[in-house]
């Protein structure tokens, strides 16, 4: 299917490679169909099948935050109907405010890869928050 | 707003699928226990509402930014 985009114009994306947040994500609870485009290690955009302007930066957070940990309570484990914990997938919401870059460790984003549904869950977890400030990158990413 | 007095251990039923438990009280604390069909999120309102202010800040996050942070090229697509 064809995919409008303001950052990137016209994508094609397949019919299988859509991801459905069931719940929608807090703040767009009517855009429940999105798909990932890779951008460049370890960045990837997490796009609106059905409003061309919404597109989040999303990267996997155990690159940057080794000792992160994801407790998911078992109602979005239910909600994502996950049988194999394998089929897992975390990523996490990236912004910039002026120079300050942070990641929304507080609430990722679980994904089930063997049926691509979604959803972004607030953790029950004092050690994190909204805006983690990010730490320096590693050399390897800089050079990819 | 529908105001109820309940006690410690009493139960408040919404329609047929939730029910709210007062499990403790105390010290200006109550806790709750809540049983909610799974396609009903549960939230505490505070956070909710941070998180929704923060998702609509974060689709205006401009790439050029991260670029720099993470050491991309500009020439990268």
């Amino acid at each position: 299917m064809k995919i409008k985009s303001t950052r990137f114009g016209e994508i094609e994306v397949a019919h299988n490679k859509i991801i459905t947040f069931t719940l929608g994500i807090p703040g767009f609870e009517d855009l429940k169909r999105y798909f990932l485009i890779d951008y460049k290690e370890p960045i990837q955009w997490l796009h609106a099948v059905d409003d061309p302007d919404v597109a989040f930066i999303v990267t996997n957070p155990f690159l940057l935050f080794p000792d992160y940990f994801v407790n998911i309570r078992d109602d979005a484990e239910t909600l994502l109907d996950i049988k194999d914990p394998g089929d897992m997938a975390i990523l996490v919401i990236l912004t910039v405010a002026g120079d300050r870059v942070t990641a929304n460790l507080k609430a990722p984003l679980i994904m089930n890869a063997a049926n691509f549904t979604a959803v972004q869950i607030i953790l029950d977890d004092e050690r994190y928050v909204f805006k983690t400030p990010m730490p320096s990158m590693p050399h390897k990413a800089a050079s990819v | 707003m529908l105001v109820l007095t309940r006690k410690t251990g009493q139960i408040i039923n919404i329609g047929e699928d939730i029910r709210i438990k007062i499990v403790d009280i105390g010290n200006g604390i109550v806790k709750l226990g809540i049983e909610a069909p799974r396609e009903l999120p549960i939230y505490r309102e505070e956070l909710y509402e941070k998180l929704k202010q923060l998702n609509k800040e974060s689709v205006s996050t401009e790439i050029d930014k991260l670029k720099d942070f993470f050491g991309l090229k500009d020439d990268s697509k």
